[in-house]
């Protein structure tokens, strides 16, 4: 066995009173596609914004690649390969589908800013290859069509696709994803699914994600972790976190049922799209 | 052809057709025409350097009067000669290297940019962590500052004093070269992938952090480069009016900049340059107001500061009515002019 991708250890976060994290672990091995889920508030984002750099921890350790990256700030997490998409979408609206690609893909350039300016050898080939890469993900996502068109006009299941390309053009070896099913319709749930495994496999990726729609998660992860009010009350695949008694109390509930039926309804304080604004 | 060497072409050809024009500007046009085409190229600069701050890196900021001080003083005290600073320095006697450095004029200009942007890092290190508001007073405390240490530092500055007889090097020529460069740099530098990050880093703060950029580098970076220019726009500035002193780089210069780039599209060059000409030839214009004149039969007397009511009136007007200004965030581009369509897939 080789080492964890990531080793989150004793992780705590509060916000004033509240402990949104609260002593969380998580080893999550290379190539795996990972789950996190429980109710609204759980602190689930909390530890994405914690992991990718955007809130420091009160207390515990977070490893990433053997390398602690406890604390870093969020521009070095991403260097480092580790990349995000949001909760509550955030493109870069007035940009073009490409433009927004591009700005991920600059993170990678090794020319400087100034170069351009006396045709530096090689910076012209690197804005060209930034952008041909930018067009590649473009269509890997199949987002052609809309690729010089502005972000913000964009169909909200291409924005999320969209996202994920943009985070894609980090080259990222781990990639966190918050609800990338919120707000699609069954079919374009039905492709995203296909389309995480795929991207795992054609980019050797590392996949954690945040999920409300049980389909998804079922479907798709292989290891699931179950948060409630910021702890940890669960562990395990997808089988053994559906049989768990405190999970279904906290959680699941009757949505199980939904899911089994097939409607892919969500019901009561369960599993569902959250909607409340937040920072990232 | 490719449009892009087509494109590439027009360009030159528009830099030949300019460089012909000013040539025939400067033998067939009387010294007030001249002075306001010399005015024009000078507040375009000064336009295009604030829109890289405020339009495309999204920060407020009114320390542009102070930037300017710091060019012109810089580009004053290097290019006059120590015979000159000796008689002119009244108040006090000149500091020593100051006494004896002459150097010449492009060599001033530059080092009057780079002195701008010098002190630009100084205030935005910690300033720049302030947004919004909280900027836009933090600069232009900055400008006073700037202003008080003119006046008090009489044996550098000569103090209230100010420096007079500055050579006339700003010519028609070094102007529009110097806007010429000014425009390639920037324009090159926001077409490249610099420009998307820029302008991901005004819109979305958290997500350009998400894509691995040192936000806070990038607004430093673009807060220093429009100082930069300022700082060379505050030198030709001085070379063209050939006298400087403390009370010039007052607010006032500030906000017309500021007009010109609200009034031309926050995020675009080719606003700048046409807000630039459009109100430049206003502020000119409105002169008259300053004065009695006639209207609809009844005359108004010449009221001193008519102008600057009128001039206001009118970008109130601009703001109410059309908001993101003359170009939004557009730029020209050769298509618009002969509507060769981009196909769109
Ligand atoms: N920036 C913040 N400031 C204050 N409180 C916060 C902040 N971010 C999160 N919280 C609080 O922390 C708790 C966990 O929030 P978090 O967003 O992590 O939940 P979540 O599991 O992602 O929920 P959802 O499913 O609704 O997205 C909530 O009580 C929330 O109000
Ligand atoms: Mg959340």
């Amino acid at each position: 066995m080789t080492a964890p991708i990531l080793q989150i250890t004793d992780l705590t976060r509060n916000f004033g009173g509240v402990v949104a994290v609260n002593g969380f672990n998580m080893t999550v091995e290379h190539g795996m596609i990972a789950g996190l889920i429980g109710p609204n508030g759980a602190g689930k984002t909390t530890v994405f914004n914690t992991v990718s750099g955007f809130y420091r921890p009160n207390a515990g350790r977070i490893v990433f690649e053997g390398r602690d990256i406890t604390g870093s700030p969020a521009h070095r997490i991403c260097r480092y390969g580790i990349a995000r998409t949001f909760q509550n979408i955030r493109l870069f609206g007035n940009a073009t589908a490409v433009e927004n690609v591009m700005v991920g893909g600059h993170v990678r350039r090794k020319k400087q800013w100034w170069m351009p300016l006396v045709f530096w050898p090689g910076v012209m080939e690197e804005e060209r290859s930034i952008r041909s890469r930018a067009e590649e993900l473009i269509r890997r996502v199949d987002l052609e069509r809309y690729r010089n068109e502005k972000a913000g006009a964009l169909p909200y299941g291409a924005q999320r696709r969209l996202e994920i390309a943009r985070a894609l053009a980090t080259e990222p070896t781990f990639l966190l994803l918050d609800e990338p099913a919120a707000g699609m319709n069954p079919q374009e749930t039905e492709e995203l699914m296909q389309f995480i495994k795929r991207l795992r496999d054609e980019f050797g990726l590392t996949i954690l994600l945040i999920e409300h729609d049980m389909k998804v998660v079922m479907g798709v992860c292989e290891r699931i972790w179950v948060l409630d009010y910021g702890r940890l009350i669960a562990e395990g695949d997808a089988e053994r976190i559906q049989r768990d008694q405190r999970v279904i109390e906290a959680y699941l509930g009757d949505s199980i049922d939904a899911a089994a039926d097939g409607g892919g309804e969500r019901a009561g304080a369960g599993p569902e799209s959250g909607t409340e604004g937040e920072s990232c | 052809m490719s449009g892009k060497t087509l494109n590439a072409l027009l360009t030159a050809g528009a830099v030949v057709l300019a460089g012909m024009l000013l040539a025939w500007a400067n033998a067939g046009l009387d010294n007030y025409s001249i002075r306001i085409l010399n005015l024009i190229a000078i507040n375009a600069i000064l336009a295009v350097s604030l829109n890289l701050i405020y339009g495309f890196g999204g920060m407020f900021s009114l320390g542009h009067a102070g930037f300017m001080a710091i060019g012109a003083y810089t580009s004053a005290l290097l290019v006059l000669g120590p015979e000159q600073k000796e008689m002119m320095w009244m108040l006090e006697d000149i500091v020593w290297p100051l006494s004896v450095i002459q150097i010449p004029f492009w060599a001033s200009l530059l080092a009057g940019g780079l002195a701008a942007a010098l002190f630009s890092l100084v205030i935005a290190l910690p300033v720049l962590r302030l947004g919004g508001d909280y900027l836009g007073i933090a600069t232009l405390g900055f400008a006073e500052i700037i202003r008080v240490l003119i006046t008090n530092s009489a044996s550098v500055t000569n103090g209230s004093l100010g420096i007079k007889g500055i050579p006339p090097h700003a010519t028609l020529y070094v102007n529009y070269a110097c806007l010429g460069l000014a425009l390639y740099c920037v324009v090159r530098l926001l077409s490249s992938n610099f420009g998307n990050v820029i302008k991901a880093v005004r819109d979305d703060e958290v997500a350009a952090r998400a894509m691995g950029i040192d936000t806070f580098r990038y607004r430093v970076l673009a807060f220093c480069l429009g100082a930069f220019f300022a700082g060379i726009g505050g030198a030709l500035q001085g070379n063209l009016i050939t006298t400087i002193d403390p009370k010039m780089f007052n607010f006032l210069l500030t906000f017309n900049i500021l007009m010109i780039v609200v009034a031309g599209g926050l995020g675009s060059i080719t606003g700048s340059v046409i807000g630039s000409v459009i109100i430049t030839f206003m502020l000119e214009w409105l002169r008259f107001a300053d004065s009695p004149f006639e209207a609809l039969g009844v005359t108004i007397p010449g009221v001193p500061g008519m102008r600057m009511v009128v001039f206001a009136l009118a970008l109130l007007a601009l703001i109410l009515y059309r908001r993101e200004g003359i170009m939004g965030m557009h730029e020209f581009r050769w298509e618009w002019l002969f509507s060769r369509r981009r196909k769109k897939p």
